[in-house]
C-alpha cells in the first residue's frame, strides 16, 4: 500500500459531519434484531404457545388470558438484559465511542429494543391466537384501545428493566432481586402487623399493577370508564423519567 | 498549532493519581508518540481525550474541542484504537461490523476501506469473536482509519500483529500520516517500532510528562559520551543535574547526558577526560534511560 493510494485526511465541514438520528435508530433496530434474533424468536415462540393453551384450556377469553398476557409484562420486564448484553456500563465502550451523544445513543438503543419486544411479543399473541382459532378456540380478540393499552404495559415494565440495564453492571440482580426484596419486605411488614407502612409500600405496588395488568382483563372489551389509563400514563411517565436519567450516565470505562 | 493540548490535567482513581498536571502539546500533522511503562498513565490520558473520562482538574482541547462536553463532536473527528480488542459486536462478521461503524460515519470511504481490508489481510467473512487477535486489530484499524479522521488517536496499535502486518500496519499509519492534513497520537511501550515514525516523543512517567520534544530535539540533546579518565577522577560538578545514566568499566565511563554535546564534550575535556566517543541514542535506548532514571528525577526537558 503505497503513498498514491492512501487519500489525505478530512477536512472542512466533512471532519464534523455526523450520522442523523433515523440512520442511527435504523442501525440500533438492525443491531438488536439480528443480534438477538434467536431470543426473539423464542419470545414470540413461547407467547404463542402461552397464548394458544390459555385458549384452548379456558375455552373463553378472561382471567385466563389475562394470564397469558401477563407473561408478556414478565417478558417485557426481562427483555433489557439480553438488548444489553454482554455490555454492562464499565464495557460499554464501543457504544460510548461511536459519533453520537451518548443520551440520545442510549435511548435509541433501549427505543429499538422497546420495538423488537413489542412487535416479537405480539407476533407470538397472534400465532397463539390463530392456532387457537384453527383449533376451534377462536378467542375474542383486543379492542384497539386495550392492545393499545397492553402495549403501554409491557413497555412500562421494560422501561423500568431498562433503567438496570443501563446503569447498573449486573441488571439481572437487580431486575430480580429489586422486586423480590420489595415483596419480602412488604410481606415480613405485613407479617409482624405493621399494616400502615405495609400499605403505604405497597401502594406503588397496587398502582403499577394496575397499570399493567387491568388493561389485560379488559382484553376483548373496551377499557372505558376504568381508572387504569392514569396509572398507565403516570407508570408511563415515572419509567420515562428514569430511563432519561439512567441514559444520562456516563460510566467510567473499565481498567485492566 | 497544536492538535491536542492538555493543561495541568488531573486524574484521579479514588486515592491514587494516574495523571498529575499532564501538560500534553501535540503538534498537528506530525506522528507524536508517548511512551510510558505500563501504568504510566498513557491509556487514562486517551480515554480523557476522547471524553470517555473527565478530568478532576485542568483543561483538554483536542482539535479546538473539550471532549468531555463535545464527545460525540470529538469522536466523529478522531478514529481510535484502543488497546483492548473492544471494537464492535462479536456475533457480527467482519464485513458487518465494517458496514455497521460505516453508518456512525457520514465521512467513510468505502474505496479506503477496500485498499486497507486488502493491504492488512481482513478475512471479511469470518465472525468477530472468531477472528485471532491480529485479526481482530486489522478490523479496528480499518474502523480507525476508513473516515479518515484528521486525528488519530492509537493505543498499542501493533499489540497482536504478526511482523509482517505490524510492518504492513505502521507503513500504512506512516503513509496516511505523509498524505497530508492528519496528526496521529501513538501510545506504546514498544518503542523500537515507534522509532521509525516519531516526529514528536512524550514520555511519561507516573502520570506527568518527563519529557516532550520533537524527535530531531531528543536525538540531539540526549546522547551517550564515552570517556577516558584518570584514576580517582572527580566528575565535574556542572554536569551533576544533566547526566541521566552512568555506567563504568575499568578505565571508561559512559554517561548519557542532556544537553549541547559541544559544552559537554568541552566540559568534560576541560576536567581531565578523554572523551573517545559521542553517539546518538535511538529512541528505545533514550526512552529506557530516562525511564529507568525517572524513578529518582524529574529532567529539564
Amino acid at each position: 500500500m503505497g503513498t498514491a493510494e492512501t487519500p489525505r485526511a478530512r477536512s472542512g465541514d466533512a471532519v464534523d459531519r455526523r450520522p442523523r438520528v433515523l440512520r442511527v435508530l435504523r442501525s440500533q433496530l438492525a443491531l438488536v434484531g439480528l443480534g438477538r434474533r434467536r431470543e426473539l424468536l423464542a419470545v414470540s415462540v413461547f407467547m404463542g404457545v402461552v397464548v394458544a393453551w390459555m385458549l384452548t384450556a379456558a375455552r373463553a377469553p378472561g382471567p385466563d388470558v389475562r394470564s397469558a398476557l401477563g407473561t408478556a409484562v414478565v417478558l417485557g420486564y426481562l427483555w433489557p438484559v439480553s438488548v444489553w448484553e454482554g455490555e454492562p456500563p464499565s464495557r460499554r465502550l464501543y457504544h460510548r465511542l461511536l459519533p453520537v451523544g451518548e443520551r440520545l445513543h442510549n435511548l435509541l438503543r433501549i427505543g429499538a429494543g422497546g420495538t423488537w419486544i413489542v412487535a416479537s411479543l405480539a407476533a407470538g399473541t397472534l400465532i397463539g391466537m390463530g392456532a387457537a382459532g384453527l383449533l376451534g378456540h377462536a378467542s375474542a380478540g383486543f379492542a384497539p384501545a386495550a392492545a393499545l393499552e397492553a402495549v403501554g404495559g409491557v413497555l412500562v415494565m421494560y422501561g423500568l428493566g431498562s433503567v438496570a440495564a443501563v446503569a447498573t453492571e449486573h441488571p439481572g440482580r437487580w431486575i430480580v432481586g429489586v422486586p423480590l426484596v420489595y415483596v419480602l419486605l412488604v410481606a415480613l411488614l405485613d407479617a409482624h402487623g405493621v399494616q400502615p407502612l405495609a400499605g403505604w409500600l405497597e401502594a406503588p405496588l397496587r398502582s403499577l399493577n394496575r397499570a399493567v395488568e387491568t388493561p389485560l382483563r379488559t382484553a376483548g372489551a373496551s377499557a372505558g370508564g376504568s381508572s387504569f389509563p392514569d396509572a398507565l400514563l403516570l407508570w408511563l411517565a415515572i419509567a420515562g423519567a428514569a430511563l432519561a436519567l439512567a441514559a444520562s450516565f456516563r460510566p467510567e470505562p473499565g481498567r485492566g | 498549532m497544536t492538535a491536542v493540548r492538555t493543561e495541568g490535567l488531573v486524574r484521579r482513581f479514588g486515592d491514587r493519581v494516574a495523571l498529575r498536571g499532564l501538560d500534553l502539546r501535540v503538534p498537528a500533522g506530525g506522528i507524536y508518540v508517548l511512551i510510558g511503562r505500563n501504568g504510566a498513565g498513557k491509556t487514562t490520558t486517551l480515554n480523557v481525550l476522547l471524553g470517555l473520562l473527565r478530568p478532576d482538574a485542568g483543561a483538554v482541547s483536542v482539535l479546538g474541542a473539550e471532549p468531555w462536553t463535545r464527545a460525540a463532536r470529538v469522536r466523529a473527528r478522531v478514529g481510535y484504537l484502543p488497546e483492548s480488542s473492544a471494537l464492535g459486536y462479536p456475533w457480527m462478521t467482519a464485513r458487518q461490523a465494517l458496514a455497521f461503524h460505516a453508518t456512525y460515519h457520514p465521512a467513510w470511504d468505502q474505496g479506503y476501506e477496500h485498499s486497507l481490508v486488502e493491504a492488512l489481510e481482513v478475512p471479511v467473512e469470518v465472525r468477530l469473536d472468531q477472528l485471532s487477535k491480529g485479526q481482530a486489530r486489522g478490523v479496528q484499524l480499518v474502523m480507525a482509519l476508513a473516515h479518515r479522521p484528521p486525528l488519530l488517536l492509537l493505543d498499542e496499535p501493533t499489540d497482536g500483529l504478526d511482523p509482517v502486518l505490524r510492518d504492513r500496519a505502521l507503513e500504512i499509519l506512516a503513509d496516511f500520516a505523509g498524505s497530508g492534513g492528519a496528526t496521529l497520537l501513538l501510545s506504546t511501550h514498544l518503542v523500537h517500532e515507534a522509532e521509525r515514525l516519531a516526529d514528536h516523543v512524550g514520555i511519561l512517567g507516573r502520570g506527568e510528562l518527563v519529557v516532550q520534544h520533537s524527535r530531531a530535539e531528543l536525538r540531539e540533546r540526549l546522547r551517550s559520551y564515552r570517556a577516558r579518565v584518570p584514576e580517582g577522577w572527580p566528575e565535574p560538578a556542572e554536569l551533576g543535574g544533566r547526566v541521566w545514566a552512568r555506567s563504568r568499566s575499568t578505565a571508561e565511563i559512559e554517561w548519557r547526558v542532556w544537553g549541547d554535546s559541544d559544552h559537554v564534550v568541552a566540559e568534560l575535556s576541560a576536567a581531565g577526560a578523554t572523551v573517545r566517543e559521542v553517539s546518538d541514542l535511538s529512541l528505545e535506548e533514550a526512552a529506557r534511560t530516562i525511564l529507568s532514571a525517572q524513578g529518582g528525577r524529574n529532567g529539564d526537558g
